[in-house]
């Protein structure tokens, strides 16, 4: 693999689909489209999403997550013992159904249009999880390649919905026993397979930090009930420890933001990393992936032996963030790190649920641009 | 020839403790008090009632008239809030002045359909002129009435 060059660019993840992927997604979970013919779609939209990205100079390029319905209950279709439920079907089954609706109303989106996975019987990998969607992107470009996958915190929180998962798991700690075997078993894969960055989307990390005695912001956090914040945190990083223990010398990062789910800054969460600082220095991850273009991320933290992958452009608004502004945001970080553990990528993904995206194509693409342009000038 | 009125009729009886229940053609439900703001209270109130059968009006008007038309709506969901004008006055605050009365209902529609938006909007514009509960409130109330086409 070609060397990366100093100050490494890559995004979160997921990119907005087009109406022809959304329509066929749609008509796939009708049971109208075949998986083939959906394929077809989803491969003619990866690979424009993987020229946008080169075209752009992006370093280590990702698929967009365009097969994703949203970051991370795609897993349904490929783990035995779960099940894609609209939230429109888990009405009657969540715990707190007033944060729960409040939630839905905030989003501005109907029920039936967000599917979580929901765990409803023993959790197995049927199939991998992205090792097709890696294969699929090495085959179409030289570059290196990042693949995201729902850590395992994120998982366990989400798919334990008591009323149904308890008859298969007594506790959501008990269904976290098995989907460390999943993510590891699918890390090992992604590796072997080449996979230059894997990295696990663990959002509801903040949850736990910034939500006491306020209204709850995650849905897929909404589900099961959660503990004391800091038992959470201390499971929360058990589990990741756990999956990536056996792959230290590979690159192995955790994204952690604040909800990307509105355009709306205000309604998202708001809040430091310094409540995180103790239990983030405890994992055994290569890069911690960190929003900082918004302001409520508040000032850069130092993490002590990681990279950091600088989040320099915000996803949700629709401003392009000039050339200057993204290196002022560089330079800050350098005050704080080594130029060679200094990585940069947006904020967030631009489209974590596929029929919610947070910016255009068009805008993602020209921040990118901009992110490559800053990086290019302070490289020696 | 002229046509002779169609009437609705229902029975509702309580017996001094809640709920009371409702009576009509072979069915039946129960009510709680009025309206509470006790998230807790077990019972549906009659104005919840009342919202949810506006919203249900909506929905439902939508896919009967899809259905006349021949275009599938594979979802159709309403979210409706109602605000008093003025709640206070219902628990009998001293001075308290307006009503407790409905002042503003605002209901959004999302609908998806393999049909093309003008298409889903011929239906709706359609449904606003037959709703007899859109029709009955509108007179009454601000009512904001919203629809929006999901993929």
């Amino acid at each position: 693999m070609k060397a990366l060059p100093l100050f490494p660019i890559t995004t979160v993840g997921s990119w907005p689909r087009s109406i022809e992927l959304l329509r066929a997604q749609k008509l796939r979970r009708q049971g109208t489209l075949s998986e083939e013919e959906f394929e077809r779609v989803a491969d003619k939209a990866v690979l424009n999403v993987l020229r946008l990205q080169e075209e752009a100079g992006v370093d280590l390029v990702t698929d967009g997550e365009q097969r994703r319905d949203n970051f991370y209950s795609f897993v349904a279709a490929k783990l035995e013992g779960v099940r894609l439920m609209t939230l429109a079907e888990m009405l009657n089954l969540v715990e707190d159904t007033v944060s729960f609706e409040r939630i839905l109303r905030t989003l501005d989106v109907p029920s039936y249009s967000i599917s979580n996975a929901t765990c409803m019987g023993k959790v197995r990998r049927a199939r991998p999880l992205a090792v097709e969607e890696l294969r699929f992107v090495q085959k179409h470009t030289d570059k290196p390649v990042k693949v995201t996958l729902p850590g395992p915190y994120l998982l366990t929180r989400s798919m334990y919905l008591s009323s149904v998962s308890s008859k298969f798991y007594p506790t959501k700690e008990d269904l976290a026993e098995d989907v460390i075997q999943v993510l590891s078993d699918e890390t090992r894969e992604l590796i072997e397979q080449g996979a230059a960055f894997v990295q696990f989307d663990e959002p509801v990390l903040t949850e736990l930090v910034f939500t006491q005695g306020q209204t709850r912001t995650f849905m897929c956090a909404a589900l099961a009930a959660r503990k004391d914040p800091a038992e959470e945190l201390e499971f929360a990083v058990s589990l990741i420890n756990r999956v990536v223990d056996a792959f230290r010398d590979s690159r192995v990062g955790i994204h952690i933001c604040r909800g990307n789910w509105s355009k709306n800054e205000a309604t998202l969460l708001r809040g430091s990393y310094h409540p995180l600082v103790n239990y983030l220095n405890k994992l055994d991850v290569r890069q911690l992936v960190l929003e900082y273009a918004t302001e409520r991320a508040g000032d850069i933290l130092y993490f002590e032996d990681k990279e950091l992958g600088l989040g320099v452009v915000n996803p949700r608004i629709e401003r392009v963030e000039s050339v200057e502004e993204i290196k002022c945001s560089i330079e800050r970080a350098l005050q704080l790190y080594p130029p060679e553990k200094l990585w940069l990528n947006p904020d967030c993904g631009f489209s974590s649920f596929s029929n919610r995206p947070v910016n255009s194509s068009d805008i993602a693409l020209r921040k990118l641009r901009n992110l490559v342009v800053a990086a290019q000038s302070l490289r020696p | 020839m002229e046509m002779e009125k169609t009437t609705w009729n229902l029975r509702i009886v309580t017996t001094g403790r809640e709920p009371a229940t409702a009576y009509m053609r072979k069915h039946q439900f129960t009510v709680g008090v009025p309206l509470q703001f006790d998230p807790e209270y077990p019972h549906i109130t009659a104005l919840e009632y009342a919202l949810g059968a506006l919203a249900a009006d909506i929905v439902g008007g939508l896919q009967v008239i899809s259905h006349r038309r021949r275009l599938k709506l594979d979802n159709v969901e309403a979210v409706l809030s109602g605000e008093l004008n003025n709640p206070l006055t219902y628990l009998g605050v001293v001075g308290e002045t307006g009503h407790p009365g409905l002042e503003r209902v605002n209901v959004t529609v999302y609908v998806s359909s393999t049909g093309s938006e003008e298409e889903i909007g011929l239906i709706w514009e359609e449904m606003l002129q037959k709703s007899p509960l859109v029709n009955t409130l509108k007179r009454a109330v601000k009512l904001d009435l919203v629809m929006k086409v999901v993929i």
